[in-house]
């Protein structure tokens, strides 16, 4: 097409526009990352999905370009920029009147693959704008601002969500794990959870749920904080579905529901036990090949008094499982073909596991999709592998056992757990200001597992584990007090205390968290643990 | 006394009474706290500086008996300032709010002359 062809085309484009199909111009921009588009409607913008969003039918439609006048063009074999006035006769909220509008528009357009494409257009309004005219300017820069307002909360949204997923896989000896979490949008409804257990054992989770975006985060977020409440106290994962089922029915919104794959891994032996709520089937690959692990159960939240089926595998050593998200196998390439289940089982197949896995799955999705294409729904995946040549590892997953020692329930005892923790983690290399922290962490919790949970009971000692587990130290500090809170509930408020109005006592729990970077608290027949957690180093978000 | 018990004697330094203490503030330090704080009160100085140079191990239970001595200190007026403590027990006054409510210093000198107004040039 030359050049002159080229203009004709796009000045036509443009008479669409202003009756209002934005269409043929979105498709005239290039999809490259560089693209451009700035008017008075709005903040300039950059890349073509944004550029989409700002090439706003509402602004124009009803409207007319009565003329072009050229003013400069600049023309090469691969690139044209053109310098018009451009006159409009254009609509403005919901006026039916038509008033003058000059626009000048500088718009450049490149050569891509054999085919021009517009790579920029910028406007600025010339001479006087009509009253109403510069009222509904104004108000789309109030939009515009509304807009980078929710943008912004948005990008806070994505923060917390992201905290909601492990800082990292958990450090496993004898085992690999690799996660990678990918939303269409900037918050999602996909979320995976790696959940330590009491016995040892270590819970594994990946879910979706229904739709995108804030709805979706929401409800993942409720999702992730029920299976965790849930699955320390229930041995069964088929259990644990049906105990979220049954917290989540009565309050998921109509036409949403999650599907969940969750599965309990023992470490020492292999052996995996799983429940599927509706979720796409995880692949295990073996020696003999890569298959599903089927297990059938509805989606969690559609109605109460589901029973999930539970079905367990053992994993030998050289054994992979693949968990993953539908935004894999329902991706389209641009024939609207789906990337389906036989393409990512054949991946799997060929690949070695592990995060080299991830990365081929999402390099073969980007071939598939094509460039520029748009991701529709989240993409998570979770690998686990168990080594070659691992058998027979401890069963306190995490590096090993540091102490296993138990303190009689009296007064002052936790002075002694103090110090065999601090012999325990000695060689570990956390600073002083650390090792402080944990020495009063550890003497609070001691205490109040004495004191609250075994009521200084001779015959009801504490346990304490001490554990290394890549780049962390966890300490499981066990009672048999029974099930239940900590003991304190209120938070402490000095002025309240110096007041009379509380208590001066009922600093233990609220020390505790401060003192260590995550503390869990999980139940287990008449045992009751809390769970101390602290990294090696400081974490690069300056949490302590 | 059982080892780490605490220890807490009085003495008077420019008219600010000067309470040591040794050992452990913790549940089983609550009479000798108390006692402590009753004599340094009784001569009617109007400042109190608890010394926490030799309190090897504070716990939650000792940080309440402070908050109670704290209580009496503000019903009478009496000002209470802290000085010896550790990085890590400076830090658990910063976050249970303790420092906001009684000054705390590097040394003796300080907590006096904080307490009496003066300066400790």
């Amino acid at each position: 097409m030359k050049p002159q062809e080229v203009l004709d085309q796009y000045h036509v484009v443009m008479q669409e526009e202003a009756r209002g199909n934005p269409e043929p111009l979105k498709a005239m921009f290039s999809h490259r990352d560089d693209v451009t588009f700035a008017s008075a409607f709005g903040p300039a913008v950059r890349g073509w999905k944004q550029v989409c969003d700002a090439v706003y039918p509402d602004s124009a439609a009803g409207s007319e370009i009565t003329s072009f006048e050229r003013l400069a063009e600049y023309v090469t074999s691969d690139l044209i920029t053109i310098l018009e006035i451009e006159r409009w006769r254009t609509k403005f909220g919901d006026s039916e009147e038509l008033v003058p509008y000059h626009m000048r528009a500088t718009s450049t357009f490149r050569r891509e693959d054999g085919t021009w494409k517009l790579v920029s257009r910028h406007t600025d309004p010339i001479g006087d704008l009509h009253p109403g005219l510069e009222e509904f300017v104004r108000r789309q820069e109030a939009q515009a601002r509304e807009r980078e307002r929710i943008e912004q909360e948005m990008r806070v949204a994505q923060v917390i969500q992201h905290n909601f997923l492990p800082r990292e896989p958990p450090d496993v000896p004898g085992w690999e794990f690799a996660a990678h979490y990918q939303p269409a949008r900037e918050v999602g409804g996909d979320f995976y959870d790696f959940i330590p257990l009491p016995s040892g054992a270590l819970g594994i989770a990946v879910g979706d749920v229904t739709d995108k975006g804030v709805p979706a985060a929401m409800m993942m977020a409720s999702t992730r904080s029920v299976l965790r409440a849930a699955a320390p106290r229930l041995v069964s994962p088929g259990e644990v579905m049906e105990r979220v089922n049954e917290v989540l029915c009565p309050d998921m919104p109509p036409k949403m529901f999650v599907t969940c794959l969750y599965g309990v891994l023992n470490p020492e032996t292999g052996q995996l036990r799983f429940a599927n709520a509706g979720h796409d089937l995880p692949y295990v690959k073996t020696a003999e090949g890569v298959v599903e692990l089927r297990a059938r159960g509805m989606p969690l939240g559609l109605m109460p008094g589901m029973h999930y089926e539970e079905k367990q595998a053992t994993l030998e050593p050289g054994d992979s499982v693949l968990l993953h998200s539908d935004g894999i196998v329902e991706a389209h390439d641009p024939g609207r073909d789906m990337f389906g289940f036989s393409r990512l089982k054949e991946t799997m197949a060929d690949a070695p596991p592990g995060q080299e896995l991830i990365d081929r799955v999402l390099g073969d999705l980007e071939v598939f999709m094509g460039s520029g294409a748009v991701q529709e729904d989240d993409i998570t995946m979770v690998t686990l592998r168990r080594l070659a040549g691992a058998v027979g590892v401890s069963a306190s997953f995490g590096g090993g056992v540091l102490a296993d020692f138990e303190v009689p329930s009296a007064p002052g005892n936790e002075r002694g757990a103090i110090e065999r923790v601090m012999r325990a983690v000695g060689g570990l290399g956390l600073d002083s200001a650390r090792v402080e922290r944990l020495k009063t962490a550890v003497g609070e919790a001691t205490m109040n597992a004495m004191e609250h949970g075994n009521r200084y009971r001779a015959d009801r000692p504490v346990s304490i584990r001490v554990l290394r587990c890549g780049g962390c130290v966890r300490v499981r500090i066990t009672d048999r007090g029974g099930a239940g809170e900590l003991a304190e509930t209120e938070a402490p408020d000095l002025e309240a205390k110096l007041e009379g109005r509380q208590q001066p006592r009922g600093w233990g729990v609220f020390l505790i968290e401060k003192m260590v970077d995550e503390v869990r608290v999980t139940s287990e027949g008449d045992g009751r643990t809390v769970e101390l957690v602290v990294y090696l180093k400081e974490a690069a978000d300056g949490r302590r | 006394m059982a080892a780490g018990e605490l220890r807490a004697a009085v003495r008077e330094r420019d008219g600010v009474a000067v309470i040591d203490l040794v050992g452990d503030v913790n549940a089983s330090a609550e009479e000798a706290l108390n006692d402590a704080y009753a004599r340094a009160t009784a001569s009617r100085l109007g400042a109190v500086a608890l010394n926490f140079e030799r309190a090897d191990y504070i716990n939650s239970t000792g940080i309440a008996l402070i908050v109670g001595l704290l209580a009496q200190a503000r019903t009478r007026g009496i000002e209470v300032t802290a000085f010896g403590l550790s990085d890590h027990y400076r830090e658990i006054f910063e976050i249970t709010r303790l420092a906001d409510f009684m000054t705390i210093t590097d040394s003796e000198q300080r907590a006096v002359s904080g307490a009496t107004g003066g300066t400790d040039a």
